[in-house]
C-alpha cells in the first residue's frame, strides 16, 4: 500500500449470475479524504462497500484496505440486549471500554444516554450511537452506507452537521454511499458516480461547499443529477430556490 | 375528559400486590375443596380433606420421610434436567447456526422427538440396570429434546445483519455466540429451559418406577392403601412443577429486562 492511499482498488469485478455489478473498477481514497459514491439502486455502490469492508469475496482484481476499518450500516444495527455504552464498546479491549466509550458518545452527543437500551432511542439517536461505536477505535477507513437514509429530513441535517465535524477530528478516509446526491455534495471531497459497475465520472467538490451561491456548484449538481438520469430542470431549481439539501432523486 | 376507568385498573393494581392476585384462584379452590369434605359432598374415601392431606405432611416431615425423599428425588430430576439443558443447549446453536451440523443430525434428532421417551424406559432397564443411570438417562433425553428444539428455532431467528455486525467489528466465533446469538435466541431458550423443567418432573415420576428405594416414587409405592399420602404427593409434584416456572419466570424478567422499556 502506498503510504498516501488509504484504499487502492484495481480490476475489481463482481458478478451475481450473469449480472455484472462491479466491472473491472478502479478506485483510490486518498488518507483522511471523504469521498462519496453515488449511483442509482442496484447499481452495485453497496457491493463495492462490502467488499471494501471484507464483507464480499474479491473473486476477481485486488483490494488495498487498512486493517483498521468500520461500517456504519444503513440500520444502526446496535445489539438491544446490550445498553448503549457496551454497544459502542462491543470487540474493545476489556480495560479501555468504558472510558472510550463514554468518549465517544460525548462526541455523538449521547453521553446522558450511555446506561438507556438501544430500543428506547429514537431513530437519530441510534444511528449517532452507530457512529461512535464506528469511530471509538478509531478507524484508517469509515465506510458509511446509505447511513442516513431511513431519518427525516431534520434529524439528517444534523447528522451531516456531526460527521463533518468527526471527521474533521479523526481523518480518516471516508467512503459515503448515498443516492442523494445534496448529501454527497455536502459532506464530500470528491463525488464519484458509479455507473454500469465502473466509475463514470468525479467531481472534486472540496471548494464547493463553501459558497452555494457559487455557479460551479450549482452545474456540480446538475451534472451529478444528469449522470443520475434527473434531467428535470424543474426539480433542480425549486431545492436550490428554497436553499435546502435535503431532497433526494 | 378523563379515563377513570383506567386508572381505577391501576389503583387495584397498585394496592393488591401481583402474588396476591395470582394466588386468588388456588386458595379458592382448596377452600371449596375443603368445604366440600366437611360438608360430606363427597366420601373420603374418593378425595381425602385438605385437612388431612396437610396433617400427612406434617407427619412425613416429622418422621423425616419427606425431607429426605424430596431431596433425592430433587436432585435427581435437576442433575437429569441439567445435562439435558446443557446438551440440548450445545446442539441447538451447532445445528442453527451450521448448515453441516444441521444436515448431519437434524433428522436423527426430530426422529427421536417423535418417540414418546417414557416408552423407552423398558429399554433403558435393560441396558443400564435398576440404578442410577437409567433414571438419570430418562430425564436427561425428555428434557435434551424440547431444549434443542427451542434453542435452534432461536439460533434461527438472530438477525443475520446483527451477525454481521458483530464479525465486522472483529468478535471472533466464541463472542459472537456469547454477545450476538445467545442473547438474540434467549427468549426461545427460555421457553425451551421452561418445558425441559417441566418435563423433568414429569420424567422423575416415571423413572422413579424403576426400583425406586429412595425418593418421591417410593412414598407413592409405600403409600398404596394411603390415599391422603397419594394426595399429598400430588400436591408435593405440583408445588414442585409450580417453584421451577417462578424461577424460570424470574429469570426471564432479569434476562429480557432490554425488552419491556
Amino acid at each position: 500500500m502506498t503510504p498516501m492511499n488509504a484504499v487502492t482498488v484495481s480490476g475489481l469485478r463482481r458478478a451475481f449470475g450473469s449480472h455484472v455489478v462491479l466491472d473491472r473498477l478502479d478506485l483510490t481514497i486518498a488518507d483522511s479524504e471523504f469521498v462519496a459514491l453515488v449511483g442509482r439502486s442496484g447499481g452495485g455502490k453497496t457491493t463495492l462497500l462490502r467488499t471494501l469492508a471484507g464483507l464480499g469475496p474479491v473473486a476477481e482484481g485486488s483490494v488495498e484496505v487498512p486493517a483498521l476499518r468500520s461500517v456504519v450500516f444503513q440500520e444502526p444495527r446496535l445489539l438491544p440486549w446490550r445498553r448503549v455504552w457496551q454497544n459502542v464498546s462491543l470487540g474493545l479491549p476489556r480495560s479501555r471500554r468504558r472510558d472510550e466509550a463514554t468518549r465517544a458518545l460525548t462526541e455523538v452527543g449521547l453521553a446522558d444516554h450511555a446506561q438507556a437500551w438501544p430500543l428506547t432511542l429514537s431513530g437519530g439517536e441510534a444511528q449517532r450511537v452507530a457512529l461512535a461505536r464506528a469511530l471509538v477505535r478509531e478507524p484508517e477507513l469509515l465506510l458509511l452506507d446509505e447511513p442516513f437514509g431511513a431519518l427525516d429530513a431534520l434529524t439528517r441535517i444534523h447528522m451531516h452537521a456531526l460527521v463533518r465535524q468527526l471527521h474533521e477530528r479523526h481523518r480518516p478516509a471516508v467512503l459515503l454511499v448515498t443516492h442523494d446526491v445534496d448529501e454527497a455534495l455536502e459532506l464530500a471531497d470528491r463525488v464519484i458516480v458509479l455507473r454500469d459497475g465502473r466509475l463514470d465520472e468525479q467531481i472534486e467538490t472540496r471548494e464547493l461547499f463553501e459558497d452555494r451561491r457559487d455557479p460551479r456548484f450549482e452545474q456540480a449538481r446538475a451534472r451529478l443529477l444528469s449522470l443520475l438520469g434527473v434531467t428535470d430542470t424543474h426539480v433542480t431549481d425549486t431545492s436550490v430556490a428554497d436553499g435546502q439539501a435535503v431532497g433526494g432523486p | 375528559m378523563t379515563f377513570s376507568a383506567g386508572s381505577a385498573e391501576r389503583r387495584w393494581r397498585l394496592r393488591v400486590p401481583s402474588l396476591v392476585r395470582r394466588a386468588i384462584v388456588p386458595i379458592l379452590l382448596i377452600a371449596l375443596w375443603q368445604v366440600g369434605s366437611s360438608a360430606s359432598w363427597w366420601s373420603t374415601e374418593v378425595l381425602p380433606a385438605p385437612w388431612d392431606v396437610a396433617h400427612e405432611f406434617v407427619t412425613l416431615c416429622n418422621n423425616g420421610q419427606l425431607p429426605s425423599n424430596l431431596w433425592v428425588s430433587v436432585r435427581r430430576a435437576l442433575t437429569g434436567a441439567a445435562i439435558g439443558i446443557a446438551v440440548g443447549l450445545a446442539l441447538g446453536v451447532a445445528v442453527g447456526l451450521r448448515r453441516p451440523v444441521e444436515e448431519a443430525l437434524d433428522a436423527t434428532l426430530q426422529m427421536l422427538r417423535t418417540i414418546p421417551f417414557l416408552v423407552i424406559l423398558p429399554l433403558f432397564i435393560l441396558w443400564f440396570g435398576v440404578d442410577e443411570t437409567p433414571k438419570i438417562l430418562i430425564i436427561t433425553i425428555g428434557t435434551a429434546l424440547p431444549m434443542y428444539i427451542n434453542t435452534m428455532s432461536g439460533v434461527r431467528t438472530v438477525d443475520p445483519r446483527l451477525l454481521e455486525m458483530g464479525r465486522q467489528f472483529g468478535l471472533n466465533r466464541l463472542r459472537l455466540i456469547a454477545t450476538v446469538v445467545l442473547p438474540g435466541a434467549m427468549p426461545s431458550i427460555l421457553t425451551g429451559v421452561r418445558y425441559s423443567l417441566g418435563l423433568s418432573w414429569l420424567a422423575l415420576v416415571v423413572a422413579e418406577q424403576i426400583n425406586a428405594q429412595k425418593g418421591l416414587g417410593l412414598l407413592i409405592y409405600n403409600a398404596q392403601s394411603l390415599f391422603q399420602t397419594k394426595i399429598l404427593m400430588v400436591v408435593v409434584y405440583a408445588a414442585l412443577g409450580l417453584i421451577t416456572d417462578i424461577i424460570v419466570r424470574l429469570a426471564e424478567h432479569r434476562l429480557l429486562s432490554w425488552r419491556s422499556r
